[in-house]
């Protein structure tokens, strides 16, 4: 277990000191700024109050899962996997006196942490901005239900980034990866479309399971089966990208 | 009991290329040059030794450690340098020894800083790798492979890049090592006149296959150079 924290604890420093980790902050606090100056435009323009309090959090939460989140996942897991590829340090973390199945998966929990920690970024950031813009709008109830959309919505995406990685490992080419990942994403948000009863396979649409989490009449038998629907096909995801990080030869 | 034991390791590659029923065995103390031409299959097989190529057949055995069942003791033992000593740009000298430290909490925390220093790389330990040369980026690709004291060190081309101090320098710390604190070292390098003032023992690698091996004394006795004695495997083999 020490090994395994060791080489988590190193996936962890290394995407730290990578400037790409600050300019997504510091992009998702532009982006975020950006749509509450338009949301609050376009409500004092119309008359009506659109997205204020904890309404702007989910709907901040909306986008950014939908658009930044992935795409910013999606380059960690390119510079996790690829870019050592690429770059011959990979290497120098399978010497390390740790399996191929501790190396994986340290990788994933430290993306994983990518995702958890940007989410709870997002969750102070638009809170915050919500509070400031419309303070009245606030309650202790509405902030609980946004605690929980933020909580929630990072198993399906990391369900999503456990396919990326599953992708990574086909070939060593970051360019050839990230490409396939974004045909990857439009193909299964286009695919409900066409087939509305496999949505709940298809992992990106449930991008917004949160929905049903904080509504006041979601059914939990629903959300359960989409919860293990969700674990499995993480687990399945997670299965055959280790089994490929096994077999591969440097 | 061999601290490295190679037991008719294979790996083919498209064309005919690769290793072929490569069996050696190294003892405590031994520096062990690896010598062949380019292509013949060296780095290969020191990938296999260290778990990153998996052989079509054949076995290694690290102090007792088969490296495919038992990577992780094996490799807790083993330092190397693969090909080139990659540092991850972003981190200076300094976090790329904990990079390694990390994975053995008993070190001192004062080792990455003694051995960046036995290096020659102390002035630079917090600068970021992305600046350095390919000679410093070599030395601190030694302290990486040596850091966590292994009994086990594979080098695979160490001279690359270093100039004739940092040559000298790690000719000296590795016959020390292998003298004083009875590590196996198994270097390959097509520098055949540093494998020469380093090495103990030369096995001369062609077109995959480990044709000869001896000791760098007994070769000295037959041959004016390991050149010399290199040239006439080539030419021998050739010939057959």
């Amino acid at each position: 277990m020490s090994d395994f924290k060791a080489a988590y604890t190193n996936e962890l420093i290394k995407m730290q000191r990578k400037s790409r980790l600050i300019a997504g902050g510091v992009v998702s606090l532009v982006a975020t700024i950006i749509y509450q100056l338009i949301i609050s435009l376009v409500s004092s323009g119309m008359g009506v109050r659109i997205g204020s309090g904890p309404s702007f959090a989910l709907s901040v939460l909306s986008f950014y899962t939908a658009t930044l989140l992935p795409l910013f996942a999606v380059f960690v897991v390119i510079d996790c996997f690829n870019g050592e590829y690429a770059a011959n340090t990979m290497k120098q973390t399978l010497v390390r006196p740790l399996t191929r199945l501790q190396i994986y998966g340290s990788k994933v929990a430290a993306v994983g942490t990518f995702v958890g920690g940007s989410l709870l970024f997002m969750l102070l950031l638009s809170s915050t901005i919500a509070f400031i813009a419309s303070p009245a709008s606030f309650s202790f109830g509405g902030l609980g239900s946004v605690f929980i959309a933020y909580l929630v919505t990072w198993l399906p995406m990391m369900v999503f980034i456990l396919l990326v990685i599953l992708l990574a490992q086909f070939s060593s080419n970051g360019i050839l990866t990230f490409f396939c990942a974004v045909a990857t994403y439009i193909g299964l948000y286009v695919t409900r479309f066409f087939a509305p009863h496999l949505a709940n396979l298809l992992v990106v649409p449930l991008f917004d399971w949160y929905v049903g989490w904080i509504a006041h009449n979601g059914s939990f038998t629903i959300l359960l089966r989409q919860g293990l629907l969700l674990l499995s096909s993480g687990m399945v995801f997670f299965a055959l990208g280790c089994r490929l990080f096994e077999g591969k030869n440097m | 009991m061999p601290v490295i034991d190679i037991q008719g390791l294979t790996k083919v590659y498209g064309a005919g290329r690769g290793v072929f029923d490569l069996t050696l065995a190294l003892n405590r103390g031994d520096i062990f040059g690896f010598l062949g031409p380019n292509g013949a299959g060296k780095t290969t097989a020191m990938k296999m030794i260290t778990g990153l190529v998996h052989p079509d057949a054949g076995k290694v055995t690290v102090l007792g450690h088969d490296i495919s069942q038992e990577p992780t003791a094996a490799l807790r033992q083993m330092g190397c340098i693969l090909e080139t000593a990659e540092l991850y740009p972003y981190l200076t000298a300094y976090e790329n020894l904990q990079q390694v430290t990390r994975f053995y909490p008993e070190l001192p925390p004062e080792r990455p800083t003694e051995l960046l220093e036995l290096v020659g790389m102390g002035r630079y330990a917090r600068e970021k790798a992305q600046r350095f040369s390919l000679g410093m980026k070599q030395r601190v690709g030694l302290a990486m492979a040596m850091v966590h004291y292994p009994k086990v060190l594979i080098l695979d081309e160490p001279f690359n890049g270093l100039d004739v101090e940092g040559m000298v320098l790690l000719r000296g710390i590795l016959q020390r090592l292998a003298a004083e604190e009875q590590v196996t070292i198994f270097i390959s390098s097509h520098l055949i006149h540093d494998v020469e003032l380093t090495c103990n023992r030369i096995g001369i690698l062609l077109q995959g296959k480990l044709v000869r091996q001896a000791d760098t004394a007994e070769i000295r006795g037959e041959y004016a150079s390991l050149e010399s004695f290199f040239l006439s495997e080539v030419q021998r083999h050739e010939r057959l």
